[in-house]
This record gives C-alpha cells, sequence and structure tokens, in this order.
C-alpha cells in the first residue's frame, strides 16, 4: 500500500453530550483493568453484537474493535508529534510480517499486532486487560470469526463463536415491480414492522440462534463458575430496551431541519450504545442527549449556520482523520446521517423468554439495519435513509479493506443516481490505517462534489 | 481415456449445452461444494460447478467493486455476458462474504425470468442456503437440514415431482461409488514411484464437477484399469502439498508450473471436490440426514467449530496426508479471500513446527500474469528442497 503521511486530526462535535463521550471511554477502560485487577473474568468480544448476556453474567467486555479505534487515533506514548505513526500503524506492520495481508481489516491487522507483541500494556489506555475468554460472531464479516479465533489461539484462552444464519432476503432493488410496490409505502410501515421490509425470519432460524445464545451462556459458566440467572438476565434487557427507545426517538429528532447533530456526533455518541449497552451509564448517556437535541430543535440550532445542502454518510468511520466530516462545512455542507451503529427497533420484551427475545433482535440486526452489509438491504436503507434524512447526496466509504462494507457501495452510487439523481462521491481508504488515504485526492473529489452540490442548491 | 475428462474441463460449456440438447434435462450451476448436489441429482437436474475464467472482465465493474475476490467477479462477468445462460438455476451457499452476495449480483448481471405466482416466484431462479458457518455444536445439524428441505422443497417445485427418500438413496449410492474411485485415484498419488500427476487427477476429478456422476462412474472404470498397467511417471520429485482457493479449469495451471519445475503436488486443499468431499456418505441414517452430516464434514476455510481450543483446521489437513510424505507446502491464495489468509499464519506455524516442512506463500489475481510470477518462485522454492 501507498505511503502518506497526511494531516489528520479529531472532528469538531456540535453536540455537547458528543464531548462526553471521551472521558466515557476512558472510564470502561480504566472499568475494565480495575476488574481484572480484581479477579473478575473478562471476555474480549465484539462491536454490532448484543452485551446483555456479559453484564448479567457479571463478566466485563473488552473490545478489540473499538481498541484499534484507539490505536488509529493515537501515537505512541500518546504523543501528538506527527513524525511519529499511529499505533495501528505499527501494530499493523507486526501482523503483516508475521503474513497477514495488507488488504484486511485495519481493525484485524491492529488488534493481531498488538496481541502479537506479548505486552498488552504497551498501548494507549493501558492496552486491553489479557482475556479469560474470547467470544464472538459469525454475523457481519468473516473476519471476525477467524481473526478473534486466532487471538484465541495465540492467547490460549477458551473461544466461542456465536453463529447466525446469514441473512440474505437480498431481491435486487430494482427488480421489476418490487421497487415501485415497496418505496413508498416504506415510511409508512411501523418502525416495530419495519424487519417485514426485509422478511422475517423462519423458525429454524430463530431457533438455531436461540440456541447459540444458550450454548453462549453455558460456555461462560463453564469458563467463570459464574451461574445464569433469568431475572438478572431480564433486568439488563429491559434497561437495555428502555436505552433503545432513548435511540430511536433521538434517530427521529435528527430529520429535524437543520440538523442538530451530525455525523461527526453520530459516531461519537454510539460508543455508549454500541458497546455498553445494558447499563444504567449507557441509559443516562442518551437521556442527556436526547434532552440536548430536543431542545437544539426546538431552539431551531444546526451543526453550521446556514445548511445549504445535506449529506449522508455511508460506511463505518475513518477514525485516524475524524475531521473529515467538518470538511464540507466551509461549503455550507453539514454531514447529517450515518445509517451505521443505529438501533433498529427491538422486538417486544419476552421476559419469559428472554433468550428468544435476543434472538430475534439479532436475526433482525442480521436482516441489515444495524450494519446493512448485504446488496439488497444496504441499497435500500441508504435510499430511505437518503429520503428521510433529506440527504442531497452521499459520502460513501469506499472501505477497501473491509468487504463487507466495500461490495454494496458500487450499487448503492449507481441506483442512487440513476433512479433518483442523486450524487454521491467515494472515500478510499482503511479505518485506520492512514496509510491507505490520500489526502489530495480525497479534497479534489470532495471539493468538485461540493461544487456540483451547490449548483444544484442554486 | 484421459481425452473424454480433458474435454469436460476444456470445453465444458459445450459439452453441457450438448448434454442438455441430447437428455432434455435441465441444468443448475453452483458456486459452492458446500450445495447439496444430490438433490438436484436425484430430481434429474445436472448440477454443474460454476467457475470463472482468465477472460478481460466487460461488464461486472458496473456491479462489482474491485476490492473483491477476482475469481468471483470473472464467474459473475461471464454470468453478465451470457456464458452461463444455459443454466437453468443457480445455487448460492454463504461460503464467505462475497458469495453470500452472489444472491443479489446474479440476479443484477444475468436476470431470467421464471414463472410467478402473486409477484413470488414458483422457485426462484438463484438460490440461497444460509449454511451455517460453525459445522459443530447442538442445533447445527438440525438447523443445516432444514434449510436443505427448504431447498429441496423449491427444486420439487422446479421438477414437479416429489424427491424421495428413495431417489436420494439412489443418488447417494452413485455418489459413493464416485468417490470410492477418486478415493483410488488419489491412493495413486502418493504411491511411491508415482503413476498420475496431480495435473491429471485435478483434470479427471474437475471433469466429474461438470458431468453427470453415473457418466463419470462409468469412465472411470477403464480409466483406472489403464492406471493400473502404466509405467511410473518419475522418480525422486519433491513431493508438495497444495493450499489455496478459486482453483478451476484455468487456475489449476499451478499444478502444471509445479510439475514443470520439478515438483509433484501429492494432496491438496483447494475448495473443490474430494479435498473436501472425499468421504463417503453415511448408508445406515435417513439419506436427508447422510447429506446433512456429509457437509458438515467439510472443514473449508470459512467454517468453524464448536471447539473452545480450534485448531480443526490443521488436522483436517493433516489427515490429508496421513500415510505420506511432503517435503513442502505451497499455499496459493487469491487476492482478499479474508479466510485463507487469515488461517494462514497459524498454518504455516503448523506446517513448520509439526510437520517440519517449509512453506511458500503465493498470492493470485487470478490472471495469466499472476501465474507467470508464481513460476519464478515455485522454481527457487523447489531448488531450495532439493538442496
Amino acid at each position: 500500500m501507498e505511503e502518506k503521511q497526511a494531516k489528520t486530526a479529531p472532528s469538531k462535535k456540535a453536540v455537547e453530550t458528543a464531548k462526553e463521550v471521551w472521558p466515557y471511554v476512558k472510564r470502561e477502560y480504566a472499568a475494565a483493568h480495575q476488574a481484572k485487577a480484581e479477579g473478575k473474568p473478562v471476555v474480549w468480544s465484539c462491536a454490532v453484537f448484543p452485551k446483555e448476556l456479559y453484564w448479567a453474567m457479571d463478566v466485563f467486555p473488552v473490545f478489540p474493535e473499538h481498541f484499534a479505534v484507539i490505536t488509529g487515533m493515537m501515537r505512541q506514548g500518546g504523543t501528538k508529534d506527527e513524525s511519529v505513526e499511529k499505533e495501528a500503524v505499527r501494530f499493523a506492520r507486526i501482523a503483516e510480517s508475521a503474513g497477514f495481508a495488507s488488504y484486511l481489516c485495519g481493525y484485524a491487522r491492529s488488534s493481531i499486532g498488538h496481541a502479537l507483541t506479548g505486552n498488552l500494556a504497551d498501548a494507549p489506555l493501558g492496552g486491553l486487560p489479557k482475556p479469560d475468554m474470547i467470544i464472538t460472531t459469525s454475523f457481519v464479516c468473516d473476519l471476525r470469526g477467524k481473526w478473534f479465533q486466532y487471538l484465541a489461539q495465540k492467547l490460549n484462552v477458551p473461544f466461542y463463536v456465536l453463529d447466525i444464519p446469514e441473512r440474505g432476503c437480498d431481491i435486487p432493488y430494482f427488480q421489476p415491480g418490487l421497487r415501485t410496490a415497496l418505496l413508498p409505502f416504506y415510511n409508512k410501515i411501523k418502525r416495530g414492522e419495519r424487519d417485514l421490509f426485509f422478511s422475517p425470519p423462519a423458525d429454524h432460524e430463530l431457533t438455531y440462534t436461540q440456541r447459540q445464545w444458550e450454548e453462549a451462556a453455558k460456555f461462560i459458566t463453564n469458563v467463570t463458575g459464574h451461574k445464569y440467572d433469568q431475572d438478572r438476565f431480564n433486568e439488563v434487557m429491559e434497561l437495555s430496551y428502555r436505552t433503545n427507545e432513548l435511540r430511536l426517538e433521538i434517530l427521529e429528532l435528527r430529520k429535524a431541519v437543520p440538523a442538530p447533530m451530525g455525523v461527526a456526533d453520530g459516531l461519537s455518541t454510539m460508543y455508549p450504545g454500541l458497546y455498553t449497552i445494558g447499563t444504567q451509564r449507557a441509559y443516562d448517556f442518551y437521556v442527556k442527549l436526547r434532552d440536548e437535541l430536543k431542545d437544539r430543535v426546538a431552539k431551531g440550532l444546526g451543526i453550521v449556520p446556514e445548511e445549504k445542502f445535506r449529506l449522508l454518510w455511508m460506511g463505518l468511520a475513518p477514525w485516524f482523520n475524524m475531521s473529515l466530516f467538518n470538511y464540507f462545512e466551509k461549503y455550507g455542507g453539514a454531514f447529517v446521517f450515518e445509517p451505521i451503529y443505529n438501533m433498529c427497533p427491538f422486538p417486544p420484551r419476552m421476559p419469559e423468554n428472554p433468550f428468544r427475545e435476543l434472538a430475534i433482535r439479532t436475526l433482525q440486526q442480521s436482516g441489515g439495519l444495524i450494519a446493512p452489509s448485504m446488496i439488497g438491504q444496504a441499497v435500500s436503507t441508504i435510499i430511505n435513509a437518503v429520503h428521510e434524512y433529506k440527504a442531497a447526496g452521499a459520502v460513501l466509504f469506499y472501505l477497501i479493506t473491509c468487504r463487507p462494507v466495500v461490495f454494496p457501495t458500487v450499487e448503492i452510487a449507481r441506483v442512487l443516481q440513476e433512479d433518483f439523481g442523486i450524487p454521491s462521491v467515494p472515500l478510499e481508504c482503511d479505518l485506520i490505517d492512514e496509510r491507505t488515504y490520500s489526502e489530495a485526492q480525497t479534497f479534489a473529489r470532495f471539493d468538485a462534489f461540493a461544487e456540483q452540490l451547490l449548483k444544484h442548491a442554486v | 481415456m484421459g481425452l473424454e475428462f480433458q474435454e469436460w474441463m476444456l470445453n465444458r460449456h459445450e459439452k453441457i449445452k450438448e448434454w442438455k440438447a441430447k437428455t432434455g434435462q435441465k441444468c443448475y450451476g453452483y458456486l459452492c461444494c458446500m450445495t447439496p448436489e444430490e438433490i438436484l441429482y436425484a430430481a434429474g437436474i445436472l448440477p454443474v460447478k460454476v467457475t470463472g475464467s482468465p477472460d478481460k472482465l466487460e461488464v461486472v465493474d458496473k456491479h462489482v467493486v474491485r476490492y473483491a475476490c477476482p475469481y468471483v467477479r470473472s464467474l459473475l462477468d461471464l454470468a453478465g455476458r451470457g456464458v452461463y445462460e444455459y443454466l437453468d438455476g443457480v445455487v448460492v451457499c454463504n461460503s464467505c462474504d462475497i458469495m453470500s452476495r452472489c444472491e443479489y449480483y446474479w440476479r443484477v448481471l444475468s436476470p431470467k425470468e421464471k414463472p410467478t405466482i402473486m409477484g413470488a416466484e414458483l422457485s426462484p431462479y438463484v438460490l440461497y442456503i444460509k449454511s451455517p458457518e460453525k459445522i459443530s455444536g447442538p442445533g447445527v445439524h438440525e438447523y443445516l437440514r432444514d434449510e436443505f428441505r427448504i431447498f429441496k422443497q423449491h427444486i420439487e417445485r422446479e421438477a414437479r415431482q416429489i424427491i424421495t427418500d428413495e431417489m436420494l438413496s439412489q443418488t447417494i449410492a452413485v455418489y459413493n461409488e464416485h468417490y470410492d474411485w477418486l478415493g483410488c485415484l488419489h491412493a495413486f498419488r502418493k504411491n511411491q514411484p508415482l503413476k498420475v500427476s496431480g495435473s491429471e487427477a485435478f483434470m479427471v476429478e474437475f471433469s466429474s464437477l461438470q458431468m453427470p456422476k453415473d457418466q463419470h462412474n462409468r469412465l472411470m472404470v477403464s480409466y483406472m484399469q489403464e492406471l493400473e498397467k502404466r509405467q511410473p511417471l518419475s522418480n525422486g520429485g519433491v513431493r508438495l502439498f497444495l493450499s489455496g482457493g478459486a482453483v478451476d479449469q484455468f487456475s489449476s495451471r499451478i499444478y502444471n508450473i509445479i510439475e514443470e519445475c520439478g515438483g509433484h503436488v501429492i494432496a491438496e486443499d483447494i475448495g473443490v471436490g474430494t479435498s473436501y468431499l472425499g468421504r463417503k456418505m453415511d448408508t445406515t441414517i435417513a439419506p436427508m440426514d447422510a447429506i446433512v452430516k456429509h457437509r458438515l464434514d467439510v472443514h473449508c476455510p470459512h467454517t468453524m467449530t464448536a471447539d473452545p481450543h480450534p485448531r480443526e483446521r490443521f488436522d483436517f489437513i493433516k489427515s490429508k496426508l496421513s500415510g505420506t510424505e511432503i517435503h513442502g507446502a505451497i499455499f496459493f491464495i487469491p487476492m482478499f479471500c479474508e479466510c485463507r489468509n487469515l488461517e494462514y499464519p497459524f498454518l504455516k506455524e503448523k506446517f513448520r513446527d509439526e510437520l517440519n516442512v517449509p512453506v511458500l506463500y503465493l498470492e493470485s489475481d487470478y490472471s495469466q500474469g499472476s501465474l507467470d510470477e508464481a513460476r519464478s518462485k515455485v522454481e527457487a522454492f523447489i531448488e531450495m528442497l532439493k538442496g
């Protein structure tokens, strides 16, 4: 890959509550180290995957994917000296020298390189505490299974993979008759029924997924001795459900014009919900965020002084340079929404069978609403988001090291332009490996795109 | 005899079209060996493996990003250009991130009208099987059996007939005979001195992915008789294990390159045919269960197990090498094949530490150029092994 030294910086947040995320993150890492020191079991697990079972069974979860994000933002020793490469690059080099290809996900390379150093503590925020077990899932991408398996092999800890049927429901969006039949009705479908749009899970899929969750609980018991307690699990699930309702309220508030909260804020404030859902602290965080947004909407406060065009962001985030989300502000452009990491409606609570409830939720998520990855799902999700959030254009993250994110980009760009006249522009690089990023190419594309949208706006 | 196999390998499209014209029967393409092709065969449908070609890509770029497996892009390009127009259906499995998306891509690139009722296809042109990533543990067998049951119902609607257990059992008998023959063939490859090269064995096996299994079985009778009488090929060749993906009628030239450089592939793990599906199906249980059990024996780079301390892919590979000796291993991995690349460092260590053999890593972009580049590396590797 081409090596470039680009100017990178964090994003500027518009929302005050978003500024509280970094202290929140630091508290989580400190708590994880504290838990380990106190002899509490630590599990390494993954994003976009329910966390409630961990809290209910009193094991502390930490996340190599999120830690990789931190390594993409920080340099060795915490220095701001730009001549020192980011930790993600240092770790990725170690993984690559062990035989892992540079086209693999930056998260995976950073996390594997970190594990291969043999000193987990020599990393930002004190690194990750050594796991007592690793639990991952087949959902989202092929990597998360094999990469976590490799970590388990290297660290010699027990491993469990929660297999989830890779649901397609992937009928091409433009199949004759289908689009015209479904799209006009989409906004009329109630939130709780939106999974119908992607077809409900079949019985055998639910039964299998439920069994996978029950086996996960048994696995945790086998490793830690901690028993599963349904009442405790229901408490966590209840809090989780209420937290999700708050997040759905936030999604509605974000549709306002001018946009009360941008993508820079959205990708930051997803942290408590994605990694600590089921805790009181996550719930409290979203109460505060929701209240702030209500206030901003009431006052008509937008993220830019005068919104000239609204943009949708498709993909994960270029964590090494989040300032890109402020780039269009000089043109009056506002990044208003990112259809990723946002929760779909949870199924109704089923206290008598919370594993069934979790199975339904997991399959709904794999249906594409939380992390749209199958092509048809991704195309329809983006098209509907463009309409709901009144975006004039989209920036598509051609995440060259992430197959599920990069696969649908070409189809999204094509359908957006050909069928809806909505232009898009690509950003091509990795999530955290800044060696893959070209500042000159990106800025040239973004400037031309902004001019195109401004012409249209006039 | 070998010529007939070669015909089916190199002129597969024409041979299949001829077969269809002659028999009046249907033909389904499949992308991955997780497909329960026995169900198709039992319904009188010819299952054939869909593969790529080194042709210049013409239409795929409009739909499929270039950061994707070059082999899958190639086969989708062929679909988009109408080369696979003769297929009456296509079966896609959840074999990896790109394969599972081929349900969409194939429909977009090669749409085909099928009868519909109230807007729903009676039997979809592209069928998707959500094969599990986990191949062991509670509930896996039952889940896959249900997936195959749904698949069977689609095929029954397509074929307008019920596929009975008896029909499946008869099919299993044909497939078991096929595995027997291929077992005999592979036994020859492990013997010293060698009587059959890796490239020839691949051709024999690959042709079985294109032609009806009963026809292949008949050809194998006289082929094996010929092999018995054949003089040994050579002595002293460097004995190699080949691991890799996307090996088909084109990229299998890697076998010839290895042979031209003084090596012999004596066993492989290449994602097609008996490199996965070598074992016979269980005839003591219900036929559908036998098919499911057989597929859950497939340890491909995409699969995982319920083992809390997994190393199963290495054990699976080691089983391919039982009773024989190798001097080295070649990993021939397509670009963007994440599953194979991710397991490579672990397997490389195991080859080194437990089998005491060196490993060569070759990255392929599924082009003649990358085969040409591979040649010099293979040559140097074999020279090094010769000492």
